[in-house]
């Protein structure tokens, strides 16, 4: 309630505007003001704007440059240089790469039964480390203190933007 | 036919006996190997620091058991083109860095680089710069190539993945022994706790 209450207060001004478009040309309001969530979704993935991460059982925040998401859910982030005939790790990214198809399908992770996201899922990971199959991700990951409004657009930008 | 009996069953009962008995004796050193070789937790015994050569950001070779005794010192694993546990790996020491701030002088930090094909001396130097790090304090080196397998073996810091390395920190004593390997990602207060105690021995 109070995320959609803070969304609501938050996109306020794209809403009216998408209306009065909406009134000239047709469009549903509702995708100016997704779009709006997307954009704010993709500045926090990125680091644009800034996420507050503390590592479980650690007193202090990180700074926001060693706590944003991309830093290891992104293709190629991270990789050190392998000496020749060592063998090349199989993937590419630290992390698993957070696109709609792996949140929301069935995917067995970190050794747990196949679950699926949903926004309250995500957003119960990103704050606590338990993921939907009630498995606790990896200690590397920083526990996000987010708002409901955030953490929505997050999901958002991951779910509506990156199949 | 009783008595040939009686024999087997006295010499099944001493058999056990003696198994119990070495079973017993060998639990102890088993316990202590399991305790020496296990990836975190005190090293017992302590294990001196393996001789190789390593690059300073300075540009001087320092060897590594020379650069470690007479100081007690943390050391990390990380890479300069690393950005998932070495933002957060810097970010912990330049708190513990904090933390050190009026600690005895001989209390030190070093981050190590598994990329000698990706990293130079100017990285490093930018690595620790962006982190805030006070060369009385914090230092990074650079091992040689053929170095990095040996010193990932030594200290257990190897990982499956891309970053190849663990997150935690390799605490060593002032006669540049290995006797401490935290958990990843240790907390600074309990690092700089640690070392602090290792100190005081």
């Amino acid at each position: 309630m109070n995320r959609a209450m803070d969304r609501a207060r938050r996109n306020a001004p794209v809403s009216t505007a998408a209306l009065l478009a909406a009134l000239s040309c047709g469009t549903a309001p509702a995708f100016a003001a997704g779009t709006a969530d997307i954009a704010r979704g993709q500045a926090l993935f990125n680091g644009a704007a800034p996420l507050r991460g503390t590592i479980h059982g650690h007193q202090s925040a990180l700074p926001a440059h060693a706590a944003r998401c991309v830093n290891c859910h992104a293709p190629g982030s991270s990789s050190a240089n392998v000496p020749p005939g060592s063998a090349a790790p199989a993937n590419t990214s630290f992390a698993p790469l957070l696109t709609a198809a792996y949140l929301t399908g069935p995917v067995a992770r970190r050794g747990g039964p196949p679950s699926r996201y949903d926004e309250a899922a995500f957003c119960r990971a990103l704050r606590t480390g338990i993921d939907p199959a009630y498995v606790i991700v990896s200690r590397s990951m920083p526990r996000y203190a987010l708002s409901d409004a955030d953490c929505g657009a997050l999901w958002q930008h991951l779910t509506a933007s990156r199949p | 036919m009783k008595r040939v009996n009686a024999r087997h069953e006295h010499q099944v009962t001493r058999r056990r006996l003696l198994q119990a008995a070495a079973s017993f004796a060998v639990l102890p050193c088993a316990l202590r190997a399991a305790r020496a070789h296990g990836s975190f937790g005190p090293a017992e015994p302590a294990l001196a620091a393996p001789a190789m050569q390593l690059q300073a950001p300075q540009g001087s070779r320092v060897d590594l058991g020379a650069r470690l005794r007479g100081r007690v010192t943390a050391v990390q694993l990380m890479f300069t083109g690393c950005s998932a546990t070495c933002p957060i790996q810097g970010a912990l020491f330049a708190d513990a860095q904090q933390r050190l701030a009026h600690a005895d002088a001989r209390l030190q930090l070093l981050s190590i680089s598994i990329d000698p094909l990706g990293d130079d001396l100017n990285a490093l130097r930018m690595w620790l710069g962006k982190f805030g790090a006070e060369s009385a304090r914090w230092n990074a080196l650079l091992p040689r190539i053929q170095d990095v397998d040996r010193l990932l073996d030594f200290l257990r810091g190897r990982a499956a993945g891309v970053d190849r390395h663990t997150a935690q920190a390799f605490v060593f004593d002032r006669q540049a022994r290995l006797v401490y390997r935290t958990e990843d990602m240790p907390e600074p207060a309990e690092l700089v706790g640690l070392m602090q105690r290792i100190a005081a021995r």
